[in-house]
């Protein structure tokens, strides 16, 4: 009898219907064939399935069984296949009907029970867009697949529970308890945050204002001073995510199975600090099967490139589409995928090679020559694309001491937390009609529509143009930075004030 | 480029720069780009010369020096290399000082590659491109010194910003107070390794400027009336608090805010003012005020 039963695949993040046609013949030679482009860990699924029924006391070895993942020209990989495979056959021996509205996913152990499986959240968005009313998956799954209603999630624990329930309607208990998994409220984490970093007063600042407008940021400064700290501290300043980024983020996690079981849903912005050493797939994506790298899972969230120079020159080339557009297109010679990889971009970088160039104390080592090549190594499009430069400052074990007794001013975790809240939604409300978040994200013309500044602004740029010999490109940059200033003031004009303060994160 | 084609200057024509005749082994002729007769070279001509490498303090002082020169009346003259040189070729463009650069290579060669918009600048803001080699002739290691005779020939006074030890500024200084003109050189640390030929020179023959005016005054000029006070008086109340704390120490912004106690934006603010209107600048973080 040929029986179908429903699955999914993936393109790139996306699920796609596949249906598990199992034809098993009760004559001709025993034999056991998987058809449809299945890779070799679906390929694999025959072991486990047939094992995992021995297991649970079934057997079909005595027959000719032929299973065609539909369509056949989509390639497929994983092993959640298991599941839909041995109910097929299952279902096919014992001529029962499945409904067309169930989705089968997860994958077997030996011993016929289920394993934790990836990617069960998607599976359950999948069901719940397209009309699909019940999914059955791993036990250890039902928390993160429950997360969205309008679907009935059944977790099963072994094959023999899950037989008996299709042949008998035997109840299978669903334990997952809802009002626990959403009540939790999410922890402030105590170690990074602004009030942990003593002194630093003006990159400190500096992070308030790229938070605020979501605007790109480099830190330069002598090794110790705390540049990868006060990035560590930014997701902490950053508001929580909303709903629909979090929905977005947590399919991400999903899909690489890297979510929390007690907790699935993601809700705080992932920070995610590659080494310098990472490879090309490991930071954009890609290898095979394709998979997404570091900067999808800093989606909403902040990537932070520690030692940016020392980062192999195809990454950082690499990173202008995702900067630019929000999302990455890895196509290789069989497939595409897009991967959503809408992040704000923290670099840090000593000032030279030995990093003690400009120490008030240390001298540094190296030739002119060195300093410039490391210096061209972030030249051009990339930090075209970088909006704030900051520099820390070593501290003197005196100012180190001073500064504990001094830290309210302003720059405080939670004053930081909500002038960043505020600032992000004054511009929300501004842009709401031409579909931008924030400043940094302005075209120039955009610069030109809502950026209006008194004369003595304009009349204090005018100075710093010449004085700075500023491109035009940078320009428009302390335009944008003034603006967001603004913003953390709620003025809705840009004063000289503004202008000044922003000139000190210029490139220089 | 066809606007500055080169032409050649024999020893013996009127247009030869009277200062090098003066000199033992003059350049038999000099080849030349930009207008000779504009009268670049009847005003006091400037040289400096330094490193390679420019530390930020040589950099911040050879800006600070350059801030109150008497710009109508001086000519600079350096060697095109990077480092010092090619500083001190912007500095004076970017104060619309007429600037000289004399070449170790052919006349027709950039060299090195990387300053070729400097080249063209100081050809389009009316200076010199000189060398006494014709056409594309390379570097060689002793053309250096042969152009650093010509700069401590050209110049009235040669200021030294940053010398290491055996450097070719060295030379160059060794020329200048052979040839009769007036030294002068940096203060600097006496434990600063890359500015030791300051030292060196300082204790032989050199004068220490610490001001614009010195020089001014070296090169035989009259200063004007100094237009410090005025920018002074001028200030608000916190500009002025922020600019005479500058001027007992020099800080970073962190020591600043808590000092004076600003918050970070305004200092920032404050700070950014302040160097545009030139009393102040920033080194390596550190925020120091100018000396007149």
């Amino acid at each position: 009898m040929l029986v179908k039963v429903k699955c999914i695949s993936f393109r790139g993040i996306t699920p796609v219907e596949v249906t598990v046609e199992v034809y098993v013949n009760n004559r001709g030679l025993p034999s056991f064939d998987i058809v449809g482009l299945a890779d070799k860990s679906v390929e694999e699924s025959k072991q486990r399935v047939k094992t995992a029924f021995l297991s649970s006391n079934y057997d079909f070895r005595d027959k000719k069984i032929t299973v065609n993942l539909a369509p056949a020209d989509l390639h497929k990989e994983g092993t959640y296949y298991d599941l839909p495979i041995a109910v097929g056959i299952f279902c096919a021996q014992k001529n029962i009907k499945i409904s067309e509205d169930a989705l089968f996913f997860g994958e077997l152990s030996l011993d016929g029970s289920l394993r934790s499986t990836a990617r069960t959240f998607l599976l359950g968005l999948f069901a719940k867009e397209t009309g699909f009313r019940r999914i059955y998956i791993p036990s250890p799954n039902v928390t993160e697949a429950s997360m969205l209603n309008g679907v009935e999630v059944i977790g099963i624990s072994n094959l023999d529970d899950l037989f008996k329930h299709l042949q008998y309607g035997s109840n299978i208990a669903t334990k997952y308890d809802k009002a626990r998994v959403q009540d939790k409220s999410v922890p402030a984490s105590i170690e990074n945050t602004l009030d942990s970093i003593q002194g630093q007063v003006q990159a400190k600042r500096a992070l308030v204002i790229s938070a605020a407008g979501g605007h790109n940021l480099l830190l330069t400064g002598t090794p110790g001073t705390g540049k990868t700290m006060l990035a560590k501290a930014l997701p902490e300043i950053l508001s929580d995510l909303s709903e629909e980024e979090s929905l977005e983020v947590t399919k991400i996690y999903s899909y690489i199975g890297e979510l929390n079981q007690e907790e699935p849903l993601i809700k705080r912005r992932p920070f995610r600090s590659p080494h310098h050493t990472s490879s090309f797939a490991g930071v954009i994506g890609g290898g095979n099967p394709i998979s997404p790298g570091e900067i999808t899972k800093a989606h909403r969230g902040i990537l932070f490139l520690d030692e940016m120079p020392e980062f192999s020159r195809n990454i950082l080339e690499a990173l202008r589409q995702p900067v630019q557009d929000g999302y990455i297109n890895l196509t290789r010679s069989r497939t595409t995928a897009s991967f959503p990889a809408s992040f704000m971009l923290v670099g840090a970088c000593n000032p030279c090679p030995c990093g003690y160039s400009g120490h008030p104390t240390k001298e540094c080592v190296c030739s002119a020559a060195k300093i410039s090549w490391y210096k061209r190594r972030l030249s051009g499009p990339i930090l075209d694309r970088i909006d704030l430069f900051a520099k820390t400052v070593p501290l003197s074990d005196k100012e180190v001491l001073e500064f504990t007794k001094c830290l309210s001013d302003g720059t405080g975790q939670d004053q930081s937390r909500a002038l960043v809240t505020e600032a992000r939604k004054i511009q929300a409300k501004r842009f709401s009609k031409i579909g931008i978040y924030t400043n940094a994200e302005m075209t120039n013309s955009h610069i030109k529509h809502f950026c209006t500044m008194d004369s003595q602004a304009e009349i204090l740029l005018h100075q710093a143009m010449e004085r700075f010999a500023l491109s035009p490109r940078s320009y428009f940059k302390i335009i944008k930075i003034a603006k967001t200033i603004a913003d953390l003031e709620h003025n809705a004009l840009i004063t000289s004030a503004h202008i000044a303060e922003a000139l000190q994160y210029r490139d220089r | 480029m066809s606007k500055f084609s080169s032409y050649y200057v024999d020893f013996d024509s009127t247009a030869y720069p009277q200062s090098l005749k003066l000199i033992k082994n003059p350049p038999k002729g000099l080849y030349i780009k930009g207008d000779i007769d504009s009268g670049i070279m009847n005003r006091k001509i400037l040289g400096v010369v330094g490193s390679r490498k420019i530390s930020e303090y040589s950099k911040s002082a050879l800006v600070h020096l350059f801030t109150n020169l008497l710009v109508n009346e001086i000519t600079t003259v350096s060697g095109f290399m990077y480092g010092v040189d090619t500083e001190a070729h912007k500095e004076s463009l970017n104060r619309s000082i007429p600037t000289i650069a004399v070449l170790p290579c052919g006349i027709e060669l950039i060299h090195p590659t990387s300053n070729y918009f400097l080249y063209q600048r100081i050809l389009e803001q009316g200076g010199l491109i000189m060398s006494e080699y014709e056409g594309t002739t390379a570097p060689k290691k002793w053309t250096y010194p042969n152009r650093n005779r010509i700069i401590a020939g050209l110049c009235d006074a040669l200021l030294v910003v940053q010398a290491g030890e055996n450097s070719g500024s060295l030379i160059t200084a060794h020329y200048a107070n052979e040839f009769g003109k007036q030294v002068l050189t940096i203060p600097v640390s006496i434990f600063a390794g890359s500015s030791v030929g300051n030292l060196q020179i300082l204790h032989k023959f050199a004068r220490a400027v610490y001001l614009s005016r010195q020089i001014n005054t070296l090169l035989g000029l009259e200063n004007t009336k100094d237009a410090e006070n005025d920018l002074i008086s001028q200030l608000t109340n916190e500009e002025k608090l922020l600019y005479i704390s500058l001027k007992d120490n020099p800080a970073n912004t962190d020591v600043l805010s808590s000092q004076l106690n600003f918050s970070s934006s305004e200092i920032s603010a404050l700070l950014t003012i302040l160097t545009i209107k030139g009393l102040i600048y920033e080194e390596s973080g550190f925020y120091h005020a100018r000396q007149s």
